[in-house]
C-alpha cells in the first residue's frame, strides 16, 4: 500500500470512518492522512446533505422536526445562553444555535474536529416566559457509543438554564460542564414535554421503559449513519409511541400545550 | 468559427474502429475505440484527434492495462440498457474481477485513477476499504506489510485521545 500516492490512500481511507482510530494507529503517514484538512473537508461534505424534515402527528397537535447541520465546531467552548435563541417575531418558534454535553464530546471534539455534526434537536418554547422550558436532543456521543452500546446517540435535555441534564445510560449523569457549541437546531411548532422528559430520563435510568428504549433504537441507526457519513439521505423511522401517543412516554407530568407555529 | 455554446451543443463525434493502446512496458492491445473511451483520458484524446492510431500510456503495466480493458470492455456491454444483465450479475463480476493479489490491485487503483475511470476506481479503493474494515492496527499492518513507525508516546498520546473507545 505504501506504493500509493497520498491522495488515493486519503480515497480509501476516507470509505472507513468507523475505524479511524484503528487506521491512524496503524503509521505515520495516515495519521497524518486522518489529520488533514482534506480527509475532513471530505468528512463534512458527506455531512452536509440535509434529510428532509420529519413530521408528527397526534391528535390535537403536530409537530415537525428539522435536521440542520451544524456549524463547524473548533473547540471553542461556550454556554447556552438566551441569546443563543433567535426568536420568530411573534415569539412563537425559534432557532436554538448552540448545544453543549458533556466530557465525551471532549474526544468527539476530536475525533470530529473539523466535521459537521448533525443534531436533532426538540423543544418546548414557554411563551410566557418567552424562554425554552425544556428540551432534548440527540447528540452523536462516542463515549455512549462506543463505550458502552458501540452503537446510539447520548441523550441530553436542559432545563430552564441550559445547564443540567444527563444522559441515557449514565445514570443521570453529572450537570454539564461548560459545553462545546455542537451545532444548529430548529424548531418549528414542536414541543417535547418538561415532565415527559423528567420522567422519561428518570424512568429509562431507574426502570427502563421500553418506549424510550425503542426511541433509541429506533432512530440510532439512521442517524448514526448520518453522523459517520456511510449512508444518507435517510429520515430515521419513527417509534409507533412517538407517533400515536405522547402520554405514553410522560411519567409524573402532563402534556403541556401546544405551541402553534407561526 | 464556433461560439462557445454552438461548440457545447455539438454532438460528440462517433467513436468508431479500434485504438492501439500502448502500455509502459511496450504491450500492445488494439481496442475498439467506444471501449477504450471509458477511460475519460483516452476519450479525451481521441475527441482531440480522431485520426491518430495507437496511444501510448507511459504509467500503466500491460497486466493491469488488461485487466483495464477488461473491466471496460464487460462494462460496455452489461451497461446497455437491453443487455439483460441485471445489477446483481454486475456486482458479482465486479466481485470477482477484483478477486486478485494486492500488488495487482494497487496497480489497478493507479492506473483508474490515472485512465480516468471513476467506477473502476470506486470499486477498487472500496475493496481495499473494505480489507481494512474491524481489523486492529497490527492486522492491517501485518495484512498490508506496513511498518509501525509510531513512536511508542504517539501510540499513547492517540489511545489517550481514542479512550472511549476503551472503555
Amino acid at each position: 500500500m505504501d506504493t500509493l500516492p497520498s491522495e488515493l490512500v486519503l480515497a480509501i481511507l476516507e470509505l472507513c470512518p468507523d475505524d479511524y482510530v484503528h487506521l491512524a494507529r496503524t503509521c505515520r503517514a495516515w495519521k497524518t492522512i486522518l489529520d488533514s484538512e482534506e480527509y475532513w473537508a471530505h468528512q463534512s461534505m458527506l455531512l452536509r446533505a440535509e434529510p428532509p424534515p420529519v413530521m408528527l402527528q397526534h391528535p390535537g397537535f403536530s409537530w415537525k422536526l428539522y435536521f440542520r447541520h451544524s456549524v463547524t465546531f473548533d473547540r471553542t467552548v461556550t454556554t447556552l445562553r438566551d441569546k443563543d435563541l433567535r426568536y420568530s417575531p411573534s415569539g412563537r418558534s425559534c432557532e436554538c444555535l448552540a448545544m453543549h454535553t458533556d466530557w465525551g464530546n471532549l474526544v468527539l471534539n476530536r475525533r470530529f474536529k473539523k466535521a459537521t455534526v448533525w443534531l436533532l434537536f426538540a423543544g418546548q418554547m414557554d411563551v410566557d416566559k418567552d424562554r425554552w422550558r425544556a428540551g432534548f436532543m440527540l447528540e452523536p456521543n462516542p463515549y455512549h457509543v462506543a463505550g458502552q452500546t458501540r452503537s446510539g446517540w447520548g441523550f441530553c435535555n436542559f432545563d430552564q438554564s441550559f445547564g443540567h441534564g444527563g444522559h441515557w445510560g449514565s445514570r443521570r449523569g453529572p450537570p454539564f460542564p461548560d459545553g462545546v457549541p455542537l451545532g444548529l437546531g430548529f424548531v418549528e411548532g414542536l414541543f417535547f414535554a418538561q415532565t415527559g422528559f423528567r420522567g422519561y430520563q428518570e424512568s429509562f435510568t431507574h426502570a427502563p421503559l421500553k418506549q424510550p428504549a425503542s426511541f433509541v433504537l429506533s432512530l440510532k441507526t439512521p442517524v448514526l449513519a448520518t453522523v459517520l457519513g456511510v449512508t444518507f439521505p435517510c429520515a430515521p423511522e419513527l417509534p409507533s409511541w412517538m407517533a400515536g401517543g405522547c402520554e405514553d412516554a410522560v411519567v409524573g407530568g402532563s402534556i403541556p400545550r401546544v405551541v402553534p407555529t407561526d | 468559427m464556433a461560439t462557445p455554446a454552438a461548440a457545447a451543443a455539438a454532438p460528440a463525434p462517433q467513436l468508431e474502429g479500434d485504438i492501439k493502446l500502448v502500455s509502459e512496458d511496450a504491450h500492445e492491445f488494439v481496442t475498439p475505440k467506444n471501449v477504450a473511451a471509458q477511460c475519460k483520458m483516452i476519450k479525451t484524446m481521441l475527441e482531440v484527434s480522431e485520426e491518430q492510431e495507437f496511444i501510448n500510456l507511459p504509467n500503466v503495466k500491460g497486466k493491469e492495462l488488461e485487466k483495464v480493458i477488461e473491466y471496460c470492455r464487460y462494462h460496455v456491454q452489461a451497461d446497455k440498457p437491453d443487455s439483460g444483465v441485471s445489477d446483481n450479475d454486475k456486482k458479482t463480476w465486479d466481485e470477482n474481477f477484483v478477486k486478485v493479489d494486492k500488488e495487482t490491485l494497487f496497480n489497478l487503483i493507479m492506473a483508474a485513477n490515472y485512465l480516468d475511470v471513476k467506477s473502476l476506481l470506486d470499486l477498487t479503493c472500496a475493496t481495499v476499504a473494505n480489507m481494512l474494515k474491524n481489523k486492529t492496527p497490527e492486522e492491517i499492518r501485518r495484512e498490508f506489510n506496513i511498518k509501525n513507525d509510531l513512536t511508542p508516546e504517539e501510540e499513547e498520546e492517540i489511545k489517550r485521545e481514542s479512550a472511549w473507545l476503551y472503555q
